[in-house]
């Protein structure tokens, strides 16, 4: 489903922030990226959904290298994953509703679809209550279900996910961590960034470990140390 | 294209364009003092060009005629200067027209027309001509024709006029270029910065799998909706200042405004078309520079 091969990857000032990673998510997987801040994890996840382009070696998302895909190719990519961040990325100025079709109109649906879909991924997500709010109503954690259900409602066979626990306390956490267990387990690859040891270490899955820009662990059913 | 797409750039463009009301409302005032600013240019230009050609069209040659030209000659002489180039009409003036006229201009001054006694003037032809240009040539090729006596010929008038035209037209149209790129300038850029707090959802837009389509075109329908708006206020600002300006200034005038020929109508329409396609222009420029590949 992915996979790096020998990718490095150095910003334009300068910077290593992947050295020689390899490394293969199959279909239906959890996978936790973890490590300190600054060793790479954002970077990872960002190639995979091409924010980023390697210096060096491949990613290929779906069976294709995404370095080679035209602008278009991109948007069409990009509507096969859903992507979490830990700041939400919520446009301030529409509703809870008007968020997460916003996703759905840029790819063209129409309206009674997009009803349809919406109405469905908010009521998963228990904010259907909250469709006409706007994020500044809403606490962190119906903020970040909002992302989430943005993420979601295209059924993406891909969902990555950036630090999505990073601004919330723990029972929040906990919520949106229970979410994603059930939508990984509906079949949905999960790929996520984190640095949080208790739910790595309670969650029991995948950890891929970076430091330094090196992949130092991948273990299956692993812990964060 | 499908309609729900067509439909969802409007929707989204025009919220975007009441929701940030108040850059929205900067935005829109400043293309409309930019386009006011350009309106009053050109139309100042429009005027001068319009009071000197008015002016030269009251230029004509005056061709005196031997005394015992026999009618059938004249009508001759006048065709064939009818259809020379250049000119606009010919009109014929009998001496007695031409004496009642130059006693109407020296009324009150006895003296000079009881010195002249009788109508010491020919019979003419004034010959007026399509533009100030063709009148040296002009006068050159009348003047030997058969049955002429005499020309008279504003040479240095229309030498002048045909110069002051020349510069007019060239200043005119340098200041109003310049106004242009000014405005060309200002106008995108005002637009470019009323969307730089937006940037975020550009690059949310392409998180989420937005076709280029679908990111621009928003935004390229907002800008020209923003500079259709300020057009529209602009014109009707220019409209107003026109306005007082040919009933306060132009009327004391009275010379010039038999001249000026000048309407409004295309000037206001090509302010709000130059609105729309700057606007434009803005949104492309700011897409350009915020949209990662």
């Amino acid at each position: 489903m992915i996979e790096f091969r020998n990718v490095t990857k150095y910003y334009d000032n300068g910077v290593l922030a992947l050295e020689d990673v390899s490394l293969r998510i199959e279909k239906g997987e959890f996978v936790f990226i973890v490590g300190p801040t600054g060793m790479g994890k954002s970077t990872l996840l960002k190639l995979i959904y091409r924010e980023e382009l390697p210096t060096k070696g491949e990613v290929i998302v779906g069976g294709v290298n995404v370095a080679k895909l035209k602008p278009h190719q991109v948007a069409l990519l990009r509507r096969r994953l859903g992507v979490v961040f830990q700041d939400f990325k919520l446009l301030p100025n529409k509703t809870v509703y008007e968020n997460v079709a916003f996703a759905l109109e840029v790819m063209g649906y129409s309206s009674r679809e997009i009803r349809a879909r919406v109405g469905k991924v908010l009521d998963i997500v228990g904010l259907l209550h909250k469709s006409n709010c706007y994020p500044s109503e809403l606490s962190g954690g119906e903020q970040q279900r909002t992302s989430i259900a943005r993420a979601l409602v295209n059924n993406p066979a891909i969902l990555i996910a950036d630090e999505p626990t990073g601004n919330l306390d723990m029972a929040t956490s906990w919520e949106i961590m229970d979410f994603f267990k059930r939508i990984n387990a509906r079949g949905t690859t999960i790929v996520m960034a984190t640095h949080n040891k208790e739910i790595v270490n309670t969650m029991r899955q995948r950890v891929i470990s970076l430091y330094k820009g090196r992949i130092v662990k991948d273990e299956y059913k692993g812990s964060y140390e | 294209m499908r309609v729900y797409s067509i439909a969802f750039i409007v929707r989204e463009a025009w919220k975007g364009l009441t929701r940030a009301r108040i850059s929205t409302f900067a935005a829109i005032g400043i293309i409309a003092f930019m386009l006011v600013l350009l309106g009053v240019v050109s139309y100042t230009f429009g005027i001068v060009r319009s009071v000197f050609t008015g002016m030269s069209s009251q230029l004509e040659i005056v061709l005196y005629l031997k005394d015992n030209l026999r009618p059938e000659d004249r009508e001759m002489l006048r065709n064939r200067i009818v259809s020379m180039e250049g000119v606009k009409e010919v009109v014929y003036v009998p001496k007695d027209v031409a004496w009642k006229r130059f006693k109407d201009t020296l009324r009150g001054n006895k003296f000079v027309l009881e010195m002249l006694g009788k109508n010491p003037l020919p019979d003419s032809f004034e010959i007026k001509v399509d533009s100030p240009e063709y009148i040296e040539t002009l006068a050159k090729a009348v003047a030997s024709l058969p049955g002429v006596k005499d020309i008279d010929v504003p040479l240095e008038i229309t030498r002048m006029v045909n110069k002051l035209i020349t510069w007019v037209e060239f200043g005119g149209g340098i200041v109003v270029l310049v106004f242009i790129v000014v405005s060309l300038f200002v106008i995108s850029n005002v637009i470019r910065l009323s969307f730089v707090s937006r940037i975020r959802e550009l690059e949310i837009m392409q998180l989420v799998g937005a076709s280029r389509f679908f990111i621009k075109g928003p935004f390229i329908f907002e800008g020209i909706l923003c500079g259709f708006f300020g057009g529209i206020l602009g014109s009707v600002l220019f409209n107003v200042l026109v306005f007082l300006f040919n009933k306060y200034v132009l009327s004391s005038f009275p010379l010039f405004t038999g001249f000026i020929t000048y309407n409004t109508i295309d000037l206001t329409l090509s302010l709000i078309t130059f609105g729309m396609i700057v606007g434009g222009i803005g949104s492309v420029i700011f897409l350009e520079r915020h949209l990662k590949r």
